[in-house]
């Protein structure tokens, strides 16, 4: 064996480990950090394909950024503590990715797939003299040629295609835009709001139904007691 | 490129020896005498107060949520920076959009308060 495939090996039972250890365990703390291994496994495997841009991009988002997200994601979650997380949809859970796995193997792997409806049993009497042997399938094709070296330049290559109208502008700018949403929406979610604002809020909506409620008693259409939101404050609805 | 790496790996190796080495040897040669003020949770000699597990402040994941923004940009941009040399016109005008498009929101999470610390 050689160096590359004994790291391959390591590597590839590290993250096959960590990744399960992140599925079955019940500490959900304990399940965030053991994908930060599985992280560092990938970063790996990236180095052995000779991108180490994509390796250097693993280990700064993935292991610096997401991973900080999750851990303060599990710790921002009161009584995490006490709490046994189960999975209910395990199973749900583990075909799901047991058909996303074959559907990508079968892509990418060294397989070739061939369906050719028309010589199925059943469907063989319909079409002919076709013999009933040639139903295509699956056949495996191990990789005999050594996998294609990545050019001196990759880099370069990737940032000039990232800004090619040909190539990957439009995800390259999508990206920033679903950055933009993302944080927007968090930041909805999750600001605290003062005090001081709370009670501004309050204060222009009961304002904004006084003037609705005036309008509408000019036009001579107005119910006598008009709807007021909660809190509007008493003086603003009198006249 | 590959051989660059192998520097990384020897640190990686390097750092867990240092650490297993000596993890593993001071727990062969100390003495085991446990006894319940040593395992206690250690805390710069002081007595620990309440509990281990606190929940952290909501602000946390804001703060962490715009570190991945431009953790994202900064990815994006070195082999951008890279091809520099080679780009068009339009191809830098859209970096700029792209930086400014980022900016917008830090602008918004600014304007929001969500980068004050009450």
């Amino acid at each position: 064996m050689t160096i590359h495939q004994v790291l391959f090996i390591v590597m590839a039972l590290a993250i096959l480990g960590s990744a399960i250890f992140v599925v079955t365990t019940s500490n959900l703390f304990r399940a965030a950090l053991m994908l930060i291994l599985t992280f560092f496994g990938v970063a790996g495997l990236f180095v052995l394909l000779d991108i180490g841009l994509f390796a250097v991009a693993q280990v700064l988002i993935y292991i610096g950024a997401i991973s900080i997200l999750l851990i303060f994601a599990v710790m921002l979650t009161r009584g995490m503590q006490g709490m046994v997380p189960r999975n209910s949809q395990a199973v749900a859970a583990a075909v799901t990715v047991g058909i996303i796995f074959a559907v990508l193997l079968l892509l990418f792997g060294p397989f070739r797939v061939t369906v050719d409806v028309a010589r199925w049993p059943v469907f063989s009497l319909f079409a002919g003299n076709a013999s009933p042997r040639d139903v295509g399938g699956i056949e495996w094709t191990p990789p005999n040629q050594p996998i294609p070296s990545v050019p001196e330049t990759y880099i370069a290559d990737f940032g000039r295609s990232l800004v090619d109208l040909n190539q990957y502008l439009l995800p390259f700018l999508l990206i920033a835009f679903l950055v933009d949403v993302v944080l927007a929406g968090a930041i909805f979610v999750a600001r605290q709001r003062r005090p001081a604002e709370v009670i501004e809020d309050r204060r222009r909506q009961a304002e904004e139904a006084a003037e609705e409620a005036e309008a509408m008693r000019q036009a001579g259409m107005a119910p006598d007691v008009a709807p007021l939101p909660e809190g509007a404050v008493a003086s603003t609805a009198e006249h | 490129m590959r051989t660059d790496f192998a520097f990384v790996g020897v640190m990686l190796v390097t750092a867990a020896l240092l650490m297993g080495v000596a993890l593993i040897a001071a727990s062969l040669l100390r003495p085991k005498k446990p006894s319940k003020a040593k395992l206690e949770t250690y805390e710069c000699g002081m007595e620990t107060v309440g509990d281990t597990w606190v929940q952290f402040r909501v602000q946390y994941y804001v703060i962490a949520l715009v570190f991945v923004l431009f953790d994202i940009e900064a990815i994006l941009l070195f082999p951008i920076a890279v091809a520099f040399n080679s780009l068009t016109f339009f191809a830098v005008a859209n970096v700029a959009l792209f930086v400014i498009v980022l900016l917008i929101a830090l602008l918004y999470a600014w304007r929001k308060g969500a980068l004050d610390w009450e």
